[in-house]
């Protein structure tokens, strides 16, 4: 399985053993080692391959909730199944207090950010249960400032990690008792993990921008230097 | 309050004399909160009222420096995560990448990575318990579990070339096969370790001063523990029964023999107890492991771009501070998508205000230490 | 007022308060040089050795740093209490050394006799406890005038553990001042030296009353708390350079003082052991004044290594139960042996 790779957008599925660099052509093949894959026309979604799978959360969850929640497709066998947000703190309750999930612990919280998706923001929540030891992925697609209901209520645990989904992404959920920033200073702007922010932050910007181009050199006198360093404080 | 103050009210005496909360700063240097961590702490008297973490001192954008990487070359970064027990981070990240690829690691390579894992947290738990120890006053024991923690640095700098942070593993097994005496250096340490953490016991679970400052201090119940996602030995001293080495074995954990310690009350000295027990247990498992080592390949077919398939996968290992997880979205290409490390330390430190109220201030350096934190995890 | 008179009262002190302030300086030095390498050899590691050799240069060097270093006096502090703070720390554990009597008298090739001892104050022990008692003022003050949240709060607690430690301190102390009938220096060594096993046997609970309260009245594990290095740091955190070496001067002063102190109470002071010293002082009165400042000095060390001994083993107090030891525990077992010592001298020793 590991050798087929469906690569969306190439015309051909090259084998994977296939490096860069020229490589002797596999009789499987039909053409010599392929040039880089062709730059698909319009930007490219973000779908996960692979197959649905299922366990006793996921049957639990189809029983009750029927078509609100799909199963997701997962290239190494997990249980993913994605959620209206309209529906999730039920979907995430019912599945922390009925018998048959039991998901009392929340292993982790996060979002993603896929500029090309229709909706452009993905929480997923991954849930773990004590007793059955099963555990799965609540998924749930969100629009650029569009609001997440906070799962503060069913796992206090999800305080912190609400957080830093807020501060570095940018989701909003609402309903949470504290959402302040956690991990970036509180005067930052902007949310690092956007993938249009700049891994080296405005301060990349700048120097792209040729802000600055040259160095500032200090006066003498200390009541000047003091108001330009002042005024450049804020940079960057 | 000074004396012209108190002159001038002299008759509503009672306003001069109130008393209020007062808000002390742990600030961000301080020689207790292990890295950059900051507290802010209501207090009345020296009774906790309330506490405020404010963390990300130490934050470096680790998640977004791993996007700009190929699969491979991103692996370095995450031991950077918990410094301290850097060869479970690269465990993590690495079998994440894996369960995504769907490779077949060989056995010699999994069995090989158990001996590093364990004897990585071993290291880490010395660590921990030589500064709790310092924290609480017992001077000495830092100082013999640095020295235990030597002959664990030296294997390390034998077998992967580099002490505290190696880049252990490659996506698909491991690097490099034992070098030749390493298995005997290793059994002799095997040999020892038992008889120093005898030493360390001797001088701290039987003290009347150290019982009398760790009992019934911090203490959080299991199902608050749960609530708020905490794992290891946070969640382990509470009595609940999660190690993800048995409840989700990776790497040919469930072919070791090997007990998980559980506390009863989830105060500081059930935890300390705890991570003491889990260091022989550890060394239980490098034995097991060194004595049953399979013949094999080192590492299983991986190719050489490694472009996963678009989707997502989530990876835990037990790292010495808990339960570490990795998630991963491929988009196909040779860089991830994202990867979010659910670190430890992070949601364990959520329950410290819980765990410090109502305690004397001194108790919340002493809960600061058994929560074992590494700031470069929280903050990432 | 005639040459002799003025010898008597004025010189020949002056002489002895100058042949004991030089040693006195050097051993609290190197006390400090001391508790490092024996700290260091109890953590299996090696303490100051590059400094000199066996690092013993290292204490000049350190208090030579110390002195070289910027007067730092913060802004929100009071400037005159700030100074003058650490003099209340510094003095008091030196003028203690002041009625110890550490030999017996020492005869001149001429015939007179001079007590070993600066002033054989008969009120000694008395004084020692009252003078000692002004170091608290030196907290105190430090705490307060350093114009910051955390020196306030470790300087209260010392204070206050301070203050709970003198009681048990001075009861026990008491109790051995029962025993002997004086408070006298002298006349308490001379007491010990008719029994067997000084005041250890007799004085038992007094002694270990004794040693509790010294280690918490000076500070040290575990009872270092106000000190507490790793948690709210302590009074002298506005302190560097001078200022901060005179409060760790004091503070090994103190420790000094108490194990000299320790010694002569419970110890036999300058009595030397297994030996019958009247019988050697009047055959030999030199050697048995030089070895009996030996045998005080071994028995002082007792106490140092026993001090840093703990210090290398055990944990720390935490606030609460370090004064719930000092009240509830230590003084109704001072009382107790108050009570004992008296019935024990009313119909045993009569």
């Amino acid at each position: 399985m590991s050798d087929e790779k469906e690569q969306p957008g190439s015309p051909v599925a090259p084998p994977a053993e296939q490096a860069s660099t020229e490589a002797p052509a596999k009789p499987a093949a039909p053409k010599p080692p392929a040039p880089k894959p062709a730059v698909p026309a319009g930007p490219k979604k973000w779908e996960s391959t692979g197959e649905v799978a299922e366990n006793g959360a996921t049957a639990a969850l189809k029983a009750k909730f029927g078509e609100a929640v799909a199963g997701v497709k997962s290239p190494c066998k997990e249980a993913v199944v994605m959620v209206a947000k309209s529906r999730l703190i039920e979907v995430l309750a019912f599945l922390r207090d009925d018998p048959a999930c039991a998901m009392d612990y929340l292993s982790d919280l996060t979002g993603a950010h896929f500029p090309n998706n229709d909706k452009k923001f993905e929480v997923a929540y991954h849930l773990y249960s004590l007793e059955h030891k099963h555990s799965l992925r609540v998924k749930v697609q969100l629009d650029d400032g569009e609001p997440c209901p906070t799962a503060t209520g069913v796992w206090p645990g999800a305080d912190w990690m609400e957080r830093e989904a807020h501060d570095l992404l940018g989701v909003v959920f609402e309903g949470h008792p504290n959402l302040k920033v956690i991990l970036l200073p509180e005067e930052f702007e902007g949310h690092p993990l956007r993938k249009e922010f700049p891994l080296g932050g405005k301060q990349e910007e700048a120097i792209r921008s040729n802000k600055y181009g040259k160095p500032v050199y200090l006066p003498e006198d200390i009541e000047e230097a003091r108001k330009i360093i002042e005024e450049h404080r804020h940079d960057g | 309050m000074t004396a012209d103050r108190v002159a001038e009210k002299v008759s509503p005496l009672r306003e001069v004399m109130e008393t209020r909360e007062f808000e002390l700063n742990l600030g961000p240097q301080h020689p207790a909160t292990h890295g950059v961590y900051r507290a802010l702490v209501k207090l009345d008297g020296e009774r906790v009222l309330a506490m405020e973490s404010v963390i990300g001192y130490l934050h470096r954008g680790i998640e977004k420096w791993a996007e700009y990487r190929t699969w491979q070359q991103a692996t370095p970064i995450f031991d950077r995560l918990d410094y301290v027990g850097a060869v479970l981070n690269c465990h993590g990240y690495v079998g994440a990448v894996e369960k995504l690829l769907n490779v077949e690691i060989p056995k010699r390579a999994q069995y090989i990575r158990v001996v590093l894992d364990e004897l990585q947290r071993i290291a880490s738990h010395l660590v921990w318990l030589g500064t709790h120890g310092l924290d609480i006053g017992a001077q000495s024991v830092l100082f013999y579990a640095i020295r235990e923690r030597e002959a664990i640095m030296d294997l390390f700098e034998a077998m992967l070339g580099q002490r505290l942070l190696p880049n252990a593993y490659p996506i698909g097994g491991v690097r490099f096969d034992f070098p030749k005496g390493w298995v005997e250096v290793c059994r002799r340490f095997l040999e020892i370790m038992p008889k120093r953490i005898d030493e360390y016991e001797g001088l701290l679970t039987g003290n009347r001063i150290w019982r009398q400052r760790t009992i019934g201090v911090g203490v959080i119940s299991a199902k608050d523990a749960i609530a708020l996602s905490l794992s290891g030995p946070t969640l382990r001293g509470s009595g609940v029964n999660f190690d993800v080495r048995k409840a989700m074995p990776y790497s040919s954990y469930e072919d070791f023999d090997f007990e998980v310690p559980l506390g009863q009350n989830g105060d500081v000295f059930d935890r300390y107890l705890c991570r003491v027990r889990e260091m022989r247990q550890s060394l239980r498992i490098i034995q097991q492991a060194l004595d049953g080592m399979p013949e094999g390949e080192l590492r299983g077919k991986v190719p050489k771009i490694i472009r996963p398939p678009v989707g997502e996968a989530y990876f835990t290992v037990e790292a010495a501070k808990g339960q570490l997880g990795f998630y991963v979205v491929s988009d196909g290409t040779d860089k991830p998508y994202r990867v979010h490390v659910k670190s430890p330390s992070f949601v364990n430190l959520q329950g410290i205000e819980t765990m410090c109220k109502g305690n004397l201030i001194a108790d919340v350096v002493a809960v600061i230490g058994s929560l074992d934190i590494v700031l470069g995890e929280v903050d990432r | 007022m005639d040459f002799a008179t003025l010898m008597q009262y004025v010189g020949w002190p002056l002489v002895k308060i100058v042949i004991l302030l030089i040693p006195v300086f050097t051993v609290v030095a190197y006390m400090v040089w001391f508790e490092r390498r024996l700290l260091a050899f109890f953590q299996s590691r090696l303490g100051p050795n590059r400094v000199g050799p066996l690092g013993l240069i290292q204490p000049i060097a350190d208090g030579l740093k110390l002195f070289l270093k910027e007067d730092l006096v913060p802004l929100n502090a009071r400037p005159f209490l700030f100074k003058i703070a650490p003099v209340f720390a510094f003095f008091p554990a030196f003028v203690g050394f002041a009625i110890v009597s550490w030999a017996l008298p020492w005869v001149t090739p001429s015939g007179k006799v001079h007590p070993f001892v600066v002033a054989d104050v008969n009120l000694g022990i008395l004084f020692v406890l009252a003078i000692s008692s002004l170091s608290i003022f030196g907290i105190i003050l430090a705490g307060w005038s350093s114009g910051s949240k955390y020196p306030l709060f470790g300087s209260l607690r010392s204070a206050s553990q301070m203050l709970a430690y003198e009681v048990p301190l001075t009861l026990s102390v008491v109790s051995v001042v029962l025993l002997a009938g004086s408070f006298r220096l002298s006349d308490i060594v001379a007491a010990q030296q008719k029994l067997g096993w000084y005041y250890l046997f007799p004085g038992i609970l007094a002694f270990g009353v004794y040693l509790v309260s010294a280690v918490a009245e000076s500070n040290r594990v575990p009872f270092d708390l106000p000190e507490g290095e790793s948690e709210i740091i302590g009074f002298h955190t506005e302190y560097s350079g001078m200022r901060f070496a005179w409060y760790f001067v004091g503070e090994y002063a103190n420790v000094t003082l108490i194990s000299v102190l320790g010694t002569t109470l419970f110890l036999g002071g300058y009595d030397i052991p297994f030996v019958n010293d009247a019988a050697l002082y009047a055959a030999h009165p030199e050697l048995t004044s030089i070895l009996g400042v030996c045998a005080f000095a071994a028995k002082a060390a007792l106490f140092a290594v026993f001090f840093i001994w703990i210090r290398a083993t055990w944990p720390r107090y935490r606030y609460d139960q370090l004064l719930k030891i000092g009240w509830i525990v230590l003084l109704p077992i001072a009382l107790a042996n108050l009570v004992l010592v008296a019935l024990f001298k009313l119909w045993i020793l009569r």
